[in-house]
């Protein structure tokens, strides 16, 4: 769902959505290659992102991933869904 | 729409498929150097920065891993892999898979051939509409629950006016007819129908029109119905051949409608069906009018007519049934003298022409499967015993990542390439026994020629494979990928496998065993059965007897048949090896009409009702002899007293007669009368009785009347074989009278044989599986036994070095063998009990509990079993002690 979210600002290579997601969540999440090259295959065998090769900004070769049309909607999905879960993880904690 | 995006998915990451690798690697490396790079500007010195963003990266290799993991065709590359994987292993191993493909094809082989024969034999469409619903009325004895074919004609209008499962019911009657043509004379095979025949089969004349009631009225103009075959070929298939005249049967008669096409009625039956009533099956020349005498119509008792109805559409066989029984107890109450102890019966015409073949098909199916399921437990022991050898390869496997799933899909798939395999050959193996079958059955066993390896066969035999390697494959691939790497790797296990597998064999050769004996005792009871049913005294010695089929028409007198049967005597007697030369009207098992008379003792009257019923033949010169029938008490006939145009004052009777008519005193010189005439017959002779109809029915009372009657068959015994025999035969008939054909000729035990027919093809069958089910089990037995041995070699060279003597061991491994066969017996014992009982309408004079062939079978099995096991046990007694000690 990160990497979906990340890429829904734009498109991105690799590395780059690992550090965006360190980034903007204040190094609480860092996500290891271990798991980001997986998950990015995945996503990309659902049909989710789909990916090009491009120039970096210091002129290297990379893989550019994007989110496709129904990706964009997995993701309204997705988040609906967490969502619903955080909101009644709260409530729980406030008031049980 | 998911769906679709998915397979456009697929289909994109197929194409991608080459580059996959290479863009995976790219980018990885380019992600590493990235890493490499930030380190460096953080001012980290080169190998420290490589050093830090491999140790951040992760192992390349296993990520690399997980991502092919994630693709679409993932699977498919493993499945490619393992496929080839398995391909090497078994050209590794040729022995391994030969024998399992070997396996494979004899139980999937064994399987299509009665998949073949039961498609040809029980699927064969009759070739009428809605065949189902026709069906054959015949009578059925109360008492004795022996059936008549024929019935009256007040019979049919009784069920006609009295039941309403009826949409239409017909008559017919088998005859033949002579067409006089230019002078010549062909006979030819006809019916006479009832006009109501054409509605009951749902025949429409191709031509012209169907036979009215007024054709069949007593002045109606002679005229007939051709059959499509006739008219292409003697009429050129024209349309003007209605209304032309033929000459038939020295009346001139006219062709008023052509019948359709491939019109095969009636249908060939199976011998066992039916009282043995001969019927000329197939394509008739012509249809005739019933043209049905008065006093025919009238007699309850003139039993001539074989009746066939069509059922209405939702009416079932056994409600019709039900109903045509109590219409038969109505008519026995009311008309006592005709019909008591008589009752209605119905039998469709599809049981009519399969016969015993019906229950014996399915019979064999059961067979066949058992015999698979032998040859998977074969199999699962052989891929048990395998699996313990490659364990290392499998720890190996699991070691490097192969989840459980991956290992059994790769030892399915393994086991399913020696099934498709195994499937192939046996197909190969099943054209050449349907071959055989083909050529070998027995004619009269209905549409067994027609067996085929088709199209369906061919699915049926992968999709069997299929289902067959699931089955073996199953069990040995789930034991062998359980994830204990550490167990195997222990020195003690690397051999034996651990005790399980032991369990595991020895309770599927448990199951193997109780399976052959249930196939060797049921064989064994058909075996018996047949033997006892064949082993029976007929009454009469076919061996050396041939029977000739005369038509003798154009004669125009009774008395001008007797004079030719006379001289044919005189000819045929004086051929040299002829012992004997007699005729009958209707000689045994080849069933040719009798009359069944009621028969009252002149000096002991009783009311009609209670008169017992004989049936009746004709005879004269030697018959007796000729057959081989024992004269018990009196004389045989004399040929003196023969007259040329009536029926002699004497008579010859029966064991069974006699004792019905006169018990307790001798018959000879006891006097009675048939029927209602004023006729005194005198015994002159008692003679055996004789198995005339059906070998497993009870010999009926009989008398025989001195006459020779026009159309009797001729019966000759003669030292001479019958290759040089039937053509003098045929020269003496051709000399006495160029009027009279020769019809057929048959040798004795050739009709004998003809009425065991179905019997003798199930039982070849059965005992031909309960054989080949034997030889696998000992294969099986031999295979594990072997193996077992091969893993306790190190525990054998312990005993031995402990003091163990070679002859003890010999008698551990045999005690094993014997336990388990022993276990399997008594399984097999209770499962055959069963199968026995369903077996037994298919025995005769066998009880299906016979406590000796249960016996038999069980020793014979055992010993089987224990020999197998023998020479393994004795390779046991060879262990070199120290061999295995050093070794592990």
């Amino acid at each position: 769902m990160l990497i979906l979210r990340v890429l829904r600002s734009g498109e991105m290579h690799g590395w780059g959505i690992a550090d965006r997601i360190q980034l903007v969540s204040k190094e609480v999440l860092s996500v290891g290659e271990g798991s980001l090259y997986p998950a990015l295959y995945r996503l990309q065998a659902q049909g989710w992102i789909d990916s090009t090769w491009g120039q970096s900004d210091n002129n290297r070769r990379a893989k550019y991933y994007r989110l496709t049309k129904s990706g964009r909607k997995q993701l309204e999905v997705e988040q609906a869904a967490w969502d619903r879960v955080a909101l009644a993880i709260a409530e729980v904690m406030r008031s049980a | 729409m998911p769906r679709l995006r998915a397979l456009l998915g697929f289909v994109r990451a197929w194409r991608r498929r080459s580059t996959f690798e290479t863009e995976m690697a790219e980018e990885m490396r380019l992600h590493l150097e990235q890493r490499v790079e930030q380190h460096l500007r953080a001012g980290m010195s080169p190998p420290e920065a490589r050093l830090a963003a491999l140790r951040a990266f992760g192992g390349v290799a296993q990520i690399q891993d997980a991502c092919r993991d994630q693709r679409r065709f993932a699977w498919l590359d493993g499945f490619a892999q393992d496929l080839r994987h398995g391909v090497r292993q078994l050209t590794r191993h040729p022995g391994f898979g030969a024998i399992a493909v070997l396996t494979f094809a004899l139980g999937i082989g064994a399987n299509t051939v009665v998949f073949s024969v039961a498609k040809a034999v029980l699927l064969r469409p009759l070739g009428f509409d809605a065949p189902e619903q026709l069906v054959w009325v015949r009578l059925a004895n109360t008492g004795t629950g022996a059936t008549a074919d024929r019935v009256s004609w007040r019979d049919i209008e009784d069920i006609r006016g009295s039941t309403q499962v009826f949409a239409s019911l017909a008559m017919f009657g088998a005859r033949s007819a002579t067409w006089e043509r230019d002078g010549r004379l062909e006979e030819l095979p006809a019916l006479s129908v009832s006009p109501s025949l054409a509605d009951v089969l749902r025949v429409r004349p191709a031509l012209g029109r169907p036979l009215l009631p007024s054709d069949a009225e007593e002045r109606a103009a002679p005229v007939v119905l051709v059959s499509h075959e006739l008219w292409q070929t003697r009429f050129g298939g024209t349309p003007d051949v209605i209304g032309r005249h033929l000459r038939l049967d020295e009346v001139v008669h006219t062709i008023v409608g052509v019948l359709p096409p491939g019109l095969q009625f009636p249908l060939a039956r199976a011998p066992s069906a039916g009282t043995g009533t001969t019927l000329t099956a197939g394509l008739q020349a012509f249809w005739f009018p019933m043209n049905v005498h008065r006093e025919d119509r009238v007699s309850r008792g003139a039993r001539m007519f074989l009746p066939i109805g069509r059922l209405k559409p939702n009416v079932a066989t056994e409600a019709a049934g039900a109903e045509l029984a109590a219409l038969g107890r109505r008519l026995a109450a009311d008309h006592p003298e005709t019909n008591r102890g008589w009752t209605f019966d119905l039998v469709s015409i599809r049981d009519q022409v399969l016969g015993r073949t019906r229950y014996g098909i399915p019979m064999l199916g059961a067979a066949v499967g058992a015999v698979l399921l032998i040859c998977c437990v074969n199999l699962a022991n052989l891929l048990l015993a395998r699996g313990v050898a490659r364990q290392s390869e499998l720890a190996v496997r699991a070691t490097l990542g192969a989840g459980r799933r991956r290992l059994v899909q790769a030892l399915l798939l393994e086991t399913t390439v020696l099934a498709l395999l195994g499937g192939a050959v046996g197909l190969l193996l099943a054209e050449g026994a349907v071959r055989g079958v083909r050529v070998l059955a027995p004619a009269n066993v209905p549409f067994i020629r027609d067996s085929t390896v088709d199209g369906t066969a061919v699915m049926f035999t992968a999709g069997l494979s299929l289902v067959t390697a699931l089955v073996c494959g199953l069990l040995p691939a789930l034991r062998q990928s359980r994830s204990d790497v550490g167990a195997s790797a222990r020195p003690g296990n690397r051999t034996t496998g651990g005790p399980q597998i032991r369990l595991w064999q020895q309770g599927l050769l448990v199951g193997q065993i109780a399976a052959v004996l249930v196939l060797l005792t049921s064989a064994g009871l058909l075996l018996e059965s047949f033997r006892r049913l064949i082993g029976q005294d007929l009454g009469y010695q076919p061996h050396a007897v041939i029977a000739l089929d005369l038509r003798t028409r154009g004669f125009q007198t009774n008395e001008n048949v007797s004079r030719m049967y006379r001289a044919l005597h005189g000819r045929l007697a004086a051929l040299p090896g002829v012992d004997a030369v007699g005729t009958i009207s209707s000689a045994p098992l080849t069933g040719k009409w009798t009359f069944d008379e009621k028969a009252q003792v002149v000096d002991r009257p009783l009311p009609e009702a209670d008169r017992p019923s004989l049936s009746g033949t004709f005879v004269a010169y030697d018959y007796f002899q000729a057959m081989g029938i024992a004269l018990l008490d009196g004389r045989h006939f004399r040929d003196a007293d023969l007259k040329d145009d009536d029926v002699g004052p004497m008579a010859v009777i029966n064991e069974a007669a006699a004792t019905l008519l006169f018990p307790g005193r001798p018959a000879v010189g006891g006097r009675f009368t048939i029927g209602n005439r004023d006729r005194v017959l005198e015994v002159v002779g008692v003679v055996r009785d004789t198995r005339d109809v059906r070998l497993d029915d009870r010999p009926q009372p009989r008398f025989y009347l001195h006459y020779a009657f026009g159309g009797a068959q001729v019966v000759v015994r003669s030292r001479v074989p019958s290759g040089v025999l039937i053509p003098l035969v045929r020269d003496a008939v051709h000399a006495t009278d160029r009027r009279v054909i020769v019809h057929e000729i048959t040798a004795m035990t050739d009709i004998v044989a003809a009425t065991v027919a179905e019997r003798r093809f199930l039982m070849i069958m059965l005992v031909t599986y309960a054989a080949v089910a034997l030889g696998i089990a000992a294969v099986g037995t031999f295979g594990v036994a072997a193996f077992q041995v091969a893993q306790r070699t190190r525990e054998f060279g312990i005993r031995l070095a402990l003091g163990a003597s070679p002859r003890g061991l010999l008698g551990l491994v045999l005690m094993q063998a014997g336990r388990t066969a022993v276990a399997g017996l008594a399984i097999g014992l209770v499962c055959s009990f069963v199968t026995s009982r369903l077996l037994a309408s298919q025995l005769f004079g066998v009880s299906p509990h016979e406590p000796w062939l249960l016996a038999m079978a069980s020793v014979a099995l055992l010993l089987v079993t224990l020999l197998a096991s023998l020479v393994p046990a004795r390779r046991a007694t060879r262990v070199d002690p120290m061999g295995p000690l050093r070794f592990d």
